[in-house]
């Protein structure tokens, strides 16, 4: 038990509700007990020995109108109920391992969104920051019929490890479409994103993993409610030696649930990009569908990646597929571009642009397709 | 601007099998050449080998544009000196928008380096389009993908038509084509016409050559040019066919 560390989560949280005190307390005891891998080792360790608690002033904006849109910590003192409840319960547990505990223990900024029953919001959220909190979180509550689109980009500014944690708690038959791409500068990052679906709810995800740093990343959805549907379109480079380990996982509960994943990664250089992709429909979640299709394409002789997609079917009325390719580029695409002119950098970029555009085209909004196009050829170094 | 191929050897990486036994050949400054012969005499690979196909090994011999050496330049540079191989199977590459596409390679190769402007590549595009007789979408889709063979060949002539190089080399652009398209893809190649452009064309049959005018024409068999001629030589082919030539094969046939 690191005493020290459990002292300086306490000075941090003083000024906070009693509730969160404990929690983070408890998280902050707790975590050593918790299940840890070789990934999040380098950045528990880092947080230990020099956790970064230091708070940005939080300044509440002007409220918006039909939505609230708080930071963190003063949300948690102006809707207790709602954070206690919900704040790394119900999405992110942040007692499913050690990460997650000190991501709690070591919180120090992000932003509540609230979206009542029936309110639809027409104008995108944007969950834009750019900061040295190492942990900062957002908690996104989407009521009852409520419509809303997030989009989020943070930038964590620390060359310590950096969590990203986000969680959407979708009411029944509400409809979030969600955007990400965030950008780290430490070495070693985690984001992880979340949801917890009610009935009829609809979650569209579309991420774009274009960091230059070793990443892990978590997307999950819970499709509790009956007839709730999870959509997730994302697109990633891995270059140089770095390393992306993708988790992503839809759950089907609920009866005629649907999940989707649909993910495009390219591999340059010694670097590495894997994509653990899992659907799993329980038992008795009749007439659901879970669907999956995963493709890498490695440029060079030295890159890797895994594409593994794991269906867990528990029951038999449902509809379930996969698909996942590793392929390596084709010689003769390169051949034909270059026989135009075109250098093989040129080659590769634009065969890199191909085989993750057909996903991107598939983001509905128009400025964020071409804002997340821009990204990616900012990413190749195009513009 | 002539090309001058030169007791030109090669083989094929993989397997070390020799295709090209000894090609020689001159298309000069403003000529159209071209070779004939039977399926599996190396005629795709004599085109694939000077552009730089990455498959195939000169062993001996030269190849020389303009006086410069070409087999020690990339594939890259190659194209940028002028030259233009129209494919007998164009790669399709999904994600990648056609026009984008030729739009870029159009900037790669301008000699002075400079782009095209915006409304000028346009209104060439358009005007390459429309004696090719192409649909409108057909730039707006991924490069060859879902092409139907014709298109393809014709997408060809268009990226010739609007990179402007000084030498095209065209590999069985008239397979697979109806009349009609074959006389769409033959004014296509006349259009290119000047006393600076000169063009290398492969086929079987002498019908492309009834619409593009050879100024010589010179039969491949077995890895080598056996015979050369003017544009007579090519009905002679149509009337005799290759039988004389089969004695001489030699050892294999080469597909």
């Amino acid at each position: 038990m690191n005493q020290e560390l459990l002292e300086q989560v306490q000075v941090a949280s003083q000024h906070q509700p009693a509730w969160l005190q404990q929690k983070r307390q408890l998280a902050t005891l707790r975590s050593t007990d918790l299940p840890i891998d070789h990934w999040q080792e380098p950045m528990v360790d880092c947080w230990q020995k020099r956790p970064n608690l230091t708070k940005t002033n939080e300044q509440v904006t002007t409220s918006p109108a039909g939505y609230v849109d708080l930071p963190i910590f003063i949300a948690a003192e102006q809707y207790p109920e709602l954070l206690q409840e919900n704040l790394m319960e119900k999405a992110i547990d942040w007692q499913a391992n050690q990460i997650n505990a000190l991501h709690l223990a070591l919180l120090n900024g992000g932003r509540f969104i609230y979206v009542p029953d029936g309110a639809v919001v027409k104008q995108p959220i944007e969950l834009a920051y750019s900061g040295t909190e190492c942990n900062y979180h957002n908690l996104v509550i989407v009521g009852a019929n409520a419509q809303v689109t997030i989009v989020e980009q943070v930038h964590a500014q620390n060359d310590q490890p950096s969590y990203v944690g986000t969680e959407l708690l979708l009411g029944d038959s509400a409809k979030v479409d969600y955007y990400q791409s965030n950008t780290f500068i430490a070495d070693h990052n985690w984001e992880s994103v979340r949801a917890y679906q009610a009935g009829d709810s609809l979650l569209n995800m579309y991420v774009a993993l274009f960091d230059r740093h070793h990443l892990v990343g978590d997307f999950h959805s819970n499709l509790d409610g009956d007839g709730s549907n999870a959509n997730f379109k994302m697109v990633g480079i891995a270059t140089h030696d770095q390393l992306q380990e993708i988790n992503t996982r839809i759950d089907n509960h609920g009866l005629h649930t649907d999940g989707e994943i649909l993910q495009n990664g390219v591999v340059k250089d010694q670097a590495v990009l894997n994509f653990h992709a899992v659907g799993k429909i329980y038992q008795g979640a009749h007439q659901s569908a879970s669907n999956q299709e995963s493709r890498l394409l490695t440029l060079t002789a030295e890159s890797h990646g895994e594409a593994d997609p794991v269906l867990l079917i528990e029951d038999n009325d449902v509809n379930a597929g996969h698909a996942a390719s590793i392929g390596q580029v084709n010689p003769d695409q390169l051949y034909y571009l270059q026989s135009r002119g075109l250098t093989l950098m040129e080659a590769e970029i634009l065969l890199t642009k191909g085989f993750l555009l057909p996903v991107i085209e598939k983001f509905p909004d128009q400025h964020l397709r071409e804002r997340t196009i821009n990204e990616l050829l900012e990413r190749l170094g195009v513009q | 601007m002539t090309l001058v191929v030169k007791n030109l050897h090669a083989k094929v990486k993989e397997s070390g099998e020799e295709i090209l036994k000894g090609v020689d050949l001159t298309v000069p400054t403003g000529e159209v050449h071209a070779i004939m012969g039977p399926n599996g005499n190396g005629k795709s690979t004599l085109v694939s080998t000077i552009m730089g196909y990455p498959a195939y090994e000169v062993t001996a011999g030269s190849v020389t544009f303009d006086g410069e050496d070409v087999l020690n330049k990339s594939v890259t540079e190659r194209a940028r000196m002028g030259m233009f191989l129209g494919m007998q199977y164009p790669a399709e590459i999904p994600g990648v928008k056609n026009v984008d596409f030729i739009r870029q390679a159009m900037n790669a190769t301008q000699p002075d380096g400079k782009p095209v402007p915006v409304m000028q590549f346009l209104q060439e595009l358009n005007e390459a389009k429309e004696l090719l007789q192409m649909p409108d979408d057909i730039t707006d889709r991924y490069l060859n993908v879902g092409f139907s063979g014709g298109e393809k060949k014709r997408n060809e002539v268009l990226q010739m038509m609007m990179l402007k190089p000084k030498l095209a080399i065209l590999d069985e652009i008239d397979s697979g084509l109806d009349i009609d398209a074959l006389r769409i893809v033959a004014n296509g190649i006349n259009h290119m016409r000047t006393p600076q452009f000169s063009a290398l064309l492969i086929t079987h049959y002498e019908r492309l050559l009834e619409y593009v005018k050879p100024d010589r024409v010179l039969v491949m068999v077995d890895g080598r040019v056996v015979q050369s001629g003017g544009p007579e030589l090519a009905d002679e082919l149509e009337e005799g066919g290759y039988a004389k030539f089969e004695q001489l094969r030699k050892d294999g046939v080469h597909e």
